[in-house]
């Protein structure tokens, strides 16, 4: 007898006998185990693990380093007593709406429509200006912008100057303005290729029936486009206010989070506890509030996706 | 039975692979280990030749030693806390005095003091650098490298104001004057810089506002009774010469608000004359040799230097005339070390004169040994300026502290707050930070 045999139904090893469809299941798991335990690992395990370092007093230094403590839910009592944490939120949800929905959303809508009906070559230069913004890291996105605002030589303030206007104290009076107007500048991209997409889709036949029918360019945007796209919104809503929202990077190192406060998004205030403070375990606390907001958010989207789906079958 | 060979030879193949590995491990054994951490660029290149020359006298005696590096050059504190918090600390590491008792603490540095009473090298160290690794009567690091802040300025722009030079000023009405003298006669320059706000960090805290808090006579953290003074009339006097730098225009408050502002204010503003004077650390004058990393080709022309003076003759800390802060950077040993005799040798290398003048040369600083030979610039500055050198509060709570000084300088800067209404919002934040039976006001004249 052979320790394999194959036959139409099932797989023989050994003594054990598996099914074809059980043996196509297993395989399926198998080819999906790396990646659940790359998921497991970096993602589910460490969020877990900050759910419960927000209960305890852990700190980066001191005596509660090593040997912290559960403290229940201290530091979400302290956390929602503090007038700073409130501040970040509130300037977060500034932050998402100026940034991801007037911003990213609609201008990258916008450029995704127009793009769709101009010439090739502005096509090219505007899509791809438009792109390469989104392309260069982070960091490099802040330095162009900060010497775009700097105070003194700025181009900002150069134009303004030209203009016969003054100068203007951008990261000064108006930081949080500065930021969403750089995180709209980086982010419009995305919005813009996955409309680009989504509107390549939808059938021209669609257009050219409405257009027999005597609509108007309006009447077949608001008719046709829109609810044939209305996936791709929410996908987009989903993806740019949960990027948006946990934007850090561009932030601290535009602002740093000031002055006094002003710009101050809730990445940066989960640095600034975590690592200028160095209390780990309260820091975590806000984090766990960042993430709940953000599932929140998610399910809110999802259930509006679940809708979508229901009523198309 | 066919498969049950083949299973033989499997189990079989599999015990000698495990067999001969660690055969290799046992084997390996003869090399010894050291892990060493230590802030990266642009300490990067000269830390490492330290390492290689280490290990070279180490296998001149017959021991291999593997050195494993940790360099980050990005948030290296917060670099080791991890590495602490997860159980992987190094075994010898480089530290900031001012963040020992933070270590000590958290129970991951090991005191050195009966190594260092067996080591003959450690007599070479004047009692201030013994004294600034040390923390509740124990010492924990060999510092390396110290450093000063002066008053930096350009001769060019100076004599071009009508500025007598050299410009030796005894008080800050003399450093007025000059910067008054400055933004009249050369009104493209920016008159001085004094380090403010939150972005510069630390560099506001030690460069800035210290020198002007010792200058005027004034003492932070209390150690009689541990606690933190948070009103005080040097505090008043430290706030309005922010507040008449700034409300005078005789320096610009944007680019402190904008990234990297020492780009602005040092690297580029100093560098090119377009910033008159500037109290900065004396490791610059290095970066702005011709060859340095932020060359001035003339620089002994037009880069010069002065003590900070007190604000006035006498008024300083201890009745000083002029003012120092220091800080410095030290090895120092983990807890944890299962390596202690190799951790030992290596710091003692790394502290020996050769080693220390060589970090000097190739990083910048002032050499913390009497035998490790050094420039004339470090020289001048050991004999005018390390008397009055005075140190930050080894506390805890010192960073959040630190913070609320850097953000009180950011009201003055702005305008949104006097020097008094800036003095006043610190110490209500101090006071929710450590405890109102932690503080204490001294009357204001």
């Amino acid at each position: 007898m052979a320790a394999i045999r194959v036959d139409a139904q099932a797989i023989h090893v050994l003594n054990w006998t598996i099914t074809r469809r059980r043996w196509n299941e297993l395989s399926l798991l198998v080819f999906m185990l790396p990646a659940m335990l790359l998921v497991l690992a970096f993602v589910i395990i460490p969020a877990a693990w900050a759910i419960y370092i927000s209960f305890t007093n852990q700190a980066l230094i001191g005596p509660n380093a090593q040997n912290f403590s559960f403290v229940g839910l201290e530091n979400y009592t302290r956390l929602f007593a503090d007038d700073e944490f409130w501040n970040s939120l509130t300037i977060s949800f500034i932050f998402v709406f100026g940034s991801a929905f007037l911003g990213q959303f609609l201008i990258g809508f916008a450029l995704a429509v127009l793009l769709k009906s101009s010439g090739l070559l502005s096509r090219g230069i505007v899509g791809g200006s438009v792109l390469l913004a989104w392309v260069i890291p982070e960091i490099v996105a802040v330095y162009i912008w900060a010497s775009v605002l700097n105070f003194q030589s700025g181009s900002a303030n150069q134009i303004l100057l030209l203009l016969g206007l003054e100068r203007q104290r951008w990261l000064i009076d108006t930081p949080l303005l500065s930021i969403i107007l750089v995180n709209i500048w980086r982010g419009t991209a995305f919005t813009m290729l996955l409309f680009s997409a989504a509107l390549e889709a939808v059938p021209k036949v669609l257009y050219d029936a409405a257009a027999v029918d005597g609509a108007n360019a309006w009447q077949k945007f608001t008719r046709i486009t829109l609810p044939l796209i209305r996936y791709t919104i929410l996908l987009d809503f989903i993806l740019i206010t949960m990027g948006t929202f946990s934007v850090f990077g561009i932030v601290f190192a535009m602002t740093g989070g000031g002055p006094l406060g002003r710009s101050e998004v809730i990445g940066v205030y989960i640095y600034r506890v975590a690592f200028e403070y160095r209390e780990i375990g309260f820091g975590s606390a806000a984090s766990v509030v960042m993430l709940v907001i953000n599932l929140a958010l998610a399910l809110v989207y999802l259930r509006f996706i679940r809708v979508e789906w229901s009523e198309a079958r | 039975m066919v498969r049950y060979t083949r299973l033989l030879k499997l189990v079989f193949c599999f015990t000698m692979i495990t067999l001969a590995l660690g055969l290799g491990v046992v084997a390996a054994q003869d090399t010894q280990t050291l892990t060493v951490s230590f802030p990266g660029d642009p300490r990067s290149e000269t830390v490492n030749a330290l390492i290689d020359a280490f290990v070279e006298m180490k296998a001149e005696a017959g021991v291999t030693v593997e050195v494993v590096i940790n360099e980050p050059t990005e948030g290296y504190t917060d670099q080791l806390l991890l590495d602490f918090s997860a159980g992987v600390g190094p075994d010898v590491f480089s530290v900031s005095a001012d963040f020992l008792p933070d270590l000590v603490g958290s129970e991951v540095i090991r005191p050195l003091d009966e190594l260092l009473g067996a080591w003959a090298g450690w007599a070479n160290f004047p009692q201030g650098m013994q004294e600034m690794s040390a923390y509740n009567d124990a010492t924990y690091a060999v510092m390396y490298n110290t450093d000063t802040r002066v008053l930096f300025y350009r001769a060019d722009v100076l004599e071009q104001a009508g500025v007598e030079l050299p410009f030796e000023p005894t008080s800050w009405e003399e450093i007025f004057a000059a910067a008054e003298m400055i933004r009249q006669n050369v009104p493209d320059v920016i008159p001085m810089e004094v380090q403010a706000g939150t972005i510069w960090g630390e560099g506001t805290t030690i460069d800035g506002f210290f020198m002007l808090f010792r200058g005027a006579g004034g003492t932070l953290f209390d150690t009689s009774d541990n606690t933190w003074i948070v009103e005080s009339p040097a505090m008043l006097d430290a706030f309005s010469f922010y507040e008449r730098m700034f409300g005078d225009d005789l320096s610009a408050a944007e680019p402190f608000m904008e990234p990297e502002p020492w780009v602005f204010f040092l690297q580029e503003g100093l560098a090119n004359g377009d910033v008159g004077m500037a109290v900065v650390v004396n490791v610059v004058w290095g970066l702005y040799a011709p060859d340095g990393a932020w060359g001035i080709e003339n620089r002994d022309e037009v880069l010069s230097w002065a003590p900070m003076p007190a604000r006035e003759p006498g008024a300083g800390i201890n009745n000083w005339d002029f003012v120092g802060m220091g800080g410095g950077w030290g090895w120092a040993m983990s807890s944890t070390t299962d390596n202690e005799d190799l951790a030992w040798e290596f710091i003692q290398f790394m502290s020996s004169p050769d080693s220390i003048a060589t970090y000097a040369e190739g990083v910048g600083g002032i050499p913390t040994r009497v035998d490790a030979p050094t420039d004339a610039f470090n020289e001048t500055l050991a004999a005018e300026v390390l008397p009055f050198q005075s140190f930050r509060p080894a506390h805890p709570d010192y960073p959040r502290v630190s913070e609320q000084i850097q953000i009180a300088t950011e009201r003055i800067m702005l305008g949104e707050a006097t020097a008094a209404e800036a003095m006043t919002l610190f110490a209500e934040a101090v006071e929710a930070i450590v405890g109102a039976e932690n503080v204490k006001r001294l009357p204001i004249e």
